[in-house]
C-alpha cells in the first residue's frame, strides 16, 4: 500500500495535475456559487475536457470541480439567500441571517473552515477505511434508505421557523410536488397532464432556484433602497470574520459529527448530498443549548451543513472506488470519465492500479487545501456582492436562475416551470410558509417512495418484516425520538 | 515550457467554456456536411449511452471534417430526446442514438410524441444481450438451481431491474413468460443501485446487460448464471445461453446512430459509409476494447431488419402479458 501509495504522490505532483486541480478549484467554486449550476453539472462539463490527459490530471481536474463546487454552493447561500448547489440548501437556513446582522464575514469563514474540516475527514475516511465503509453501504438496502428518509421528514419540525402547522403544510406540499412523474413500479406517468417535459418530475435545481432565490429576489424589489450595506459596516463585518479560538473549540463537537453523518450518507448510495446536510443540521440543533436561537444566525447552522457536504464527497467514492459503482449523480459522471481513460474502478482498483487510485485521493486532498486557500482569500471579494445595488444585483440573480434552469437538460420548459415555481414560492413566502421544508420534502419524496416500494417488493408485501433489521430499528427509534424531541422544545418555545 | 504553455491553454479554454456554457453557435451552408453536426442522446453525460456517442463522435468528425457535438437531452427514459430527433429539421446536422427495445417499447407503453417510422437508422453502433448475474457468495451455483427454486415457490425470488418497463424489466418479463416461471421483479432507478441491493444480499438476481457488469465478472464480484443472447458470449463462457437450455428468450440492447426521416439519401449516404468505416477502423476497435464497450456494428439494412423483428415481438408480448398503455 505505501509503494502505490509514494506512486500516487508522483503522479499528483506534476506540474500538470496541480494546475488541472487549481482549475478545476476555482471553476468549481464559480459554477457552485452561481445559483443553478449544479456540481453535477459542472463535473459533466468538464469530462470532454479530459479526453486525452493523463488519468492523474484528469481526477485532479475533476475533483478540484467537484470538491469546490460543493463549497462554493454556500457564499451565495450566504450572502444572497440563494443557494448555488443543492449541497448548500441548509446553509441558508442560519447563513442569511447572519448576513442580515451584519455577520457575512463570519459566516463565510465558518463555512469554509467547515468545508475544509469536513472534506479532509471525508477523504481520509476513503484512504483509510473505504473497504470497510463499503460494507456499509452493502448493508444499506431498500428498508434501510426508506427509515432514513423517514426520519428525513422529521426533520421539517426543526428547519419549519416558528410555525410548526405552517411548516408541516409546506413539507406537504414539498411531498405532493414530488409524487410528479413517473410512477416507479408502474411506469405510469402522474400528475403530467401529458408534458413528457413533467415526466421525470419537478428538477431540483429549478425547485431551489424557484423556492430560494426567485423569492428572496422579489421580496428585495420590496425593499427600500436604503438598505445598502455601508462600508464602514463592511469593514466591521470583515474585521469580525475569524473565528476566535473559543468559538473554534466550541465548534468541534459539531465538526465531528457532522462529518461523520456526511460521510456516512455519502457512501449510501441513492440519498444524496441535501439529505446529509439536513440531517447534521437537525443534529447539531438537537444537541444545542439553544436550539431556538437556530434560523437566527449562529455558528453551529452554518458549520453543520458545511461540514457534513463535503465530508459526502470522500463517502461517495467509496462504492465507485470499491464496488465499481456510483452513489451519486457526480460519482455516475466520474464513472464516465474513468471508462474514458480505460480506468475500471472496482475491488481491485487498489491492487492493480494503486498508484492512480491514490492520486485520485490525493488529487481530492490537494483540492481541498486550495480550496481552503482560495476560500479564505476569497472572503474579502465575495463580500462586496452585498454591497451591489439592488437594480443590479437582482437582474443578476435572475439570469442565472433562467440559465441554471435551461442548463439541466438544454430544456427551455425548466425555464417555464421555474418562473412559476417561483411565483408559487414567493406566494408560499409572503404568507409565512417556510420554504426550506418544501425543498426538504420534494429531495426525501421520491427516495423515500422508492425505497418504500422496492421495500414492499422483497418483503413480498409485508413491510412490518422491515423491523428485523437491525439498522431499522435504530433508525426508527431515532426518528421517534427526532419527532418527540421537536414537539417538547416547540411546547417550551411557546 | 511545452508542458507550462499547455497548462496554460488547458486553463484558459476551460474558463472560456465556464463563462459560455450556454452559447451556441451558428455557420453557413455550403456542401455536406458544411458546419457542425449535433447528436443528441437521452441519457445523462457519462452513462453508457454518452460514453459510446462520445467514442464515436471523434472518429466521425475525422471522416466527415467537422465538428460532431454531443448534445445530452435526458428525460422521460429517452423519449425527450426521440421526440426532438424526430421533430429535427432533416438536413443531416442533427442526428441522435434511438434503442431497441427502449425507443419501441415507449411507443407501445404511452402515447409518445415520435414513432419508429420517425427516424432513418444509420447503423447500429453497440449491442449486448441482457444476463442474469448473483454474488459468487449466492446459494444458487447455476440457472436450472433459479429455476427449480422458482418453480417451488413461484413469487418469492426477488429480481432487480433498472426501471419498470426499461429493457431489463422488459427482459426479465419476457424471461418468465418463456420459462414459465414467476419471479418478483423489484424496480430500480438504474441497474447501479440494483447491483448494490445484488451484492448486499437484499434481492436474489439481477437482470442487466453485459457491459454494467463485465468488469465485476472479472474482478470476481458477480457470476453470470445465463445469458439471453443467441450464443455463448466469449467473455463468459461458462455462462449457458437460455436458447441452449431450449428456451426461445433473445433480449439485448441495441443502440443505434440514427437521423430523422426525410435526410436527403445523398446526406444518408456519406453518413452510413462514414460510420462504417469508423466501425471497421482498428483504432476505433482497440479504444472501445479499451473502455470495456460492447461495441457491434450492423449495417442500415441489417439493423433495421432487428429493429422491425424487435417491434413486431414487443407488440405480441404486451399483448401475451397484457401489460400497461396509457
Amino acid at each position: 500500500m505505501m509503494d502505490a501509495f509514494l506512486q500516487g504522490l508522483t503522479l499528483t505532483f506534476t506540474f500538470n495535475t496541480l494546475i488541472a486541480i487549481l482549475v478545476g478549484t476555482i471553476g468549481g467554486i464559480i459554477i457552485g456559487a452561481l445559483p443553478g449550476l449544479s456540481s453535477t453539472l459542472g463535473v459533466a462539463l468538464l469530462v470532454p475536457f479530459t479526453f486525452g490527459l493523463a488519468p492523474a490530471t484528469a481526477m485532479g481536474l475533476l475533483g478540484g470541480m467537484y470538491c469546490a463546487s460543493i463549497y462554493g454552493g454556500s457564499i451565495t447561500a450566504i450572502l444572497i439567500n440563494t443557494p448555488g448547489t443543492g449541497a448548500a440548501a441548509a446553509t441558508c437556513l442560519d447563513g442569511y441571517p447572519m448576513t442580515q446582522n451584519g455577520q457575512a464575514g463570519k459566516a463565510l469563514f465558518t463555512a469554509i473552515i467547515s468545508s475544509f474540516i469536513g472534506g479532509t475527514f471525508g477523504t481520509l475516511a476513503l484512504m483509510l477505511i473505504a473497504p470497510q465503509l463499503a460494507k456499509i453501504a452493502l448493508r444499506f438496502g431498500p428498508p434501510e434508505t426508506f427509515m432514513l428518509s423517514l426520519f428525513g421528514l422529521t426533520i421539517i419540525a426543526s428547519v419549519s421557523g416558528k410555525n410548526l402547522i405552517k411548516g408541516l403544510i409546506a413539507g406537504l406540499i414539498g411531498l405532493l410536488l414530488s409524487t410528479i412523474g413517473f410512477d416507479i413500479l408502474t411506469g405510469f406517468p402522474r400528475f403530467t397532464f401529458g408534458n413528457i417535459n413533467l415526466y421525470e418530475g419537478i428538477p431540483l435545481v429549478v425547485a431551489l432556484v424557484a423556492f430560494f432565490s426567485i423569492p428572496e429576489a422579489l421580496t428585495l424589489v420590496k425593499q427600500p433602497q436604503t438598505e445598502a450595506v455601508s462600508s464602514i459596516d463592511m469593514k466591521t463585518s470583515l474585521k469580525n470574520s475569524r473565528l476566535s479560538m473559543k468559538e473554534f473549540i466550541f465548534l468541534i463537537p459539531t465538526f465531528i459529527r457532522s462529518a461523520v453523518i456526511g460521510t456516512i450518507i455519502g457512501i449510501i448510495p441513492g440519498v444524496g448530498t441535501p439529505v446529509a446536510c439536513f440531517v447534521s443540521y437537525n443534529e447539531a440543533k438537537r444537541f444545542s443549548k439553544h436550539p431556538d436561537k437556530f434560523g437566527t444566525g449562529v455558528i453551529e447552522g452554518v458549520a453543520a451543513p458545511e461540514t457534513a457536504n463535503n465530508a459526502v464527497e470522500g463517502g461517495s467514492f467509496v462504492p465507485l472506488l470499491t464496488l465499481g459503482i456510483p452513489g451519486s449523480s457526480q460519482t455516475a459522471v466520474y464513472l464516465g470519465a474513468l471508462l474514458i481513460l480505460g480506468i475500471r474502478p472496482g475491488p481491485e482498483l487498489f491492487t492493480t492500479q494503486g498508484p492512480i487510485a491514490y492520486s485520485i485521493i490525493i488529487g481530492l486532498y490537494i483540492a481541498n487545501i486550495m480550496m481552503l486557500v482560495l476560500g479564505l482569500v476569497g472572503i474579502r471579494f465575495f463580500i462586496n456582492v452585498i454591497r451591489l445595488p439592488k437594480a443590479i444585483m437582482i437582474p443578476v440573480i435572475l439570469t442565472f436562475t433562467v440559465i441554471g434552469s435551461y442548463a439541466i437538460n438544454n430544456s427551455i420548459f425548466n425555464v417555464a416551470m421555474m418562473c412559476f415555481l417561483g411565483f408559487a414560492g414567493y406566494v408560499l413566502r409572503i404568507n409565512n410558509i417556510p420554504l426550506a421544508p418544501v425543498v426538504l420534502a420534494l429531495i426525501l419524496g421520491p427516495i423515500g417512495e422508492n425505497a418504500f416500494l422496492q421495500t414492499l417488493s422483497i418483503t413480498h408485501g409485508n413491510p412490518l418484516l422491515i423491523l428485523t433489521r437491525p439498522i431499522c430499528i435504530v433508525l426508527f427509534v431515532i426518528t421517534l425520538l427526532s419527532l418527540f424531541f421537536s414537539t417538547r422544545k416547540k411546547r417550551i418555545v411557546e | 515550457m511545452e508542458r507550462n504553455r499547455k497548462a496554460f491553454m488547458m486553463g484558459f479554454v476551460l474558463l472560456m467554456v465556464m463563462v459560455s456554457v450556454v452559447f451556441a453557435q451558428g455557420v453557413e451552408e455550403v456542401k455536406y456536411p458544411a458546419k457542425g453536426i449535433e447528436v443528441n442522446v437521452g441519457y445523462s453525460a457519462g452513462g453508457a449511452t454518452d460514453i459510446a456517442a462520445r467514442l464515436v463522435a471523434p472518429y466521425m468528425e475525422a471522416k466527415l471534417g467537422q465538428a460532431m457535438t454531443i448534445l445530452n437531452k435526458p428525460g422521460a427514459g429517452g423519449e425527450i430526446a426521440h421526440s426532438a430527433l424526430a421533430k429535427a429539421t432533416a438536413d443531416g446536422y442533427y442526428l441522435g442514438y434511438i434503442h431497441a427495445p427502449a425507443t419501441i417499447s415507449i411507443t407501445l407503453n404511452r402515447k409518445a410524441a415520435y414513432q419508429l417510422t420517425d427516424f432513418i437508422i444509420i447503423g447500429n453502433v453497440v449491442y449486448h444481450e441482457n444476463l442474469i448475474v448473483v454474488p459468487p457468495t449466492s446459494r444458487f451455483k447455476t440457472i436450472q438451481d433459479v429455476l427449480a427454486e422458482a418453480k417451488s415457490k413461484p413469487g418469492k425470488l426477488t429480481i432487480g431491474n433498472s426501471g419498470a418497463y426499461a429493457d431489463d424489466h422488459l427482459a426479465s418479463l419476457a424471461f418468465q413468460h418463456t420459462v414459465g416461471v414467476k419471479f418478483e421483479d423489484t424496480m430500480f432507478q438504474g441497474t447501479a443501485p440494483s447491483l448494490v441491493a445484488l451484492l448486499g444480499n437484499h434481492i436474489d438476481l439481477v437482470m442487466c446487460n453485459v457491459a454494467d457488469i463485465v468488469d465485476k465478472v472479472r474482478q470476481n464480484q458477480l457470476v453470470v448464471l445465463a445469458t439471453l443472447g443467441a450464443e455463448r458470449n466469449p467473455l463468459f463462457p461458462n455462462a449457458p445461453t437460455m436458447k441452449e437450455l431450449g428456451y426461445e428468450v433473445l433480449m439485448g440492447n441495441y443502440t443505434t446512430l440514427a437521423a430523422p426521416a426525410g435526410t436527403p439519401a445523398n446526406i444518408v449516404k456519406i453518413l452510413r459509409e462514414a460510420l462504417a468505416e469508423v466501425a471497421n477502423s482498428q483504432e476505433y476497435i482497440k479504444k472501445a476494447t479499451e473502455m470495456g464497450l460492447p461495441i457491434r456494428y450492423f449495417s442500415a439494412e441489417e439493423t433495421e431488419r432487428i429493429y422491425k423483428q424487435q417491434e413486431q415481438r414487443l407488440k405480441e408480448l404486451w399483448i401475451e402479458l397484457k401489460l400497461p398503455t396509457t
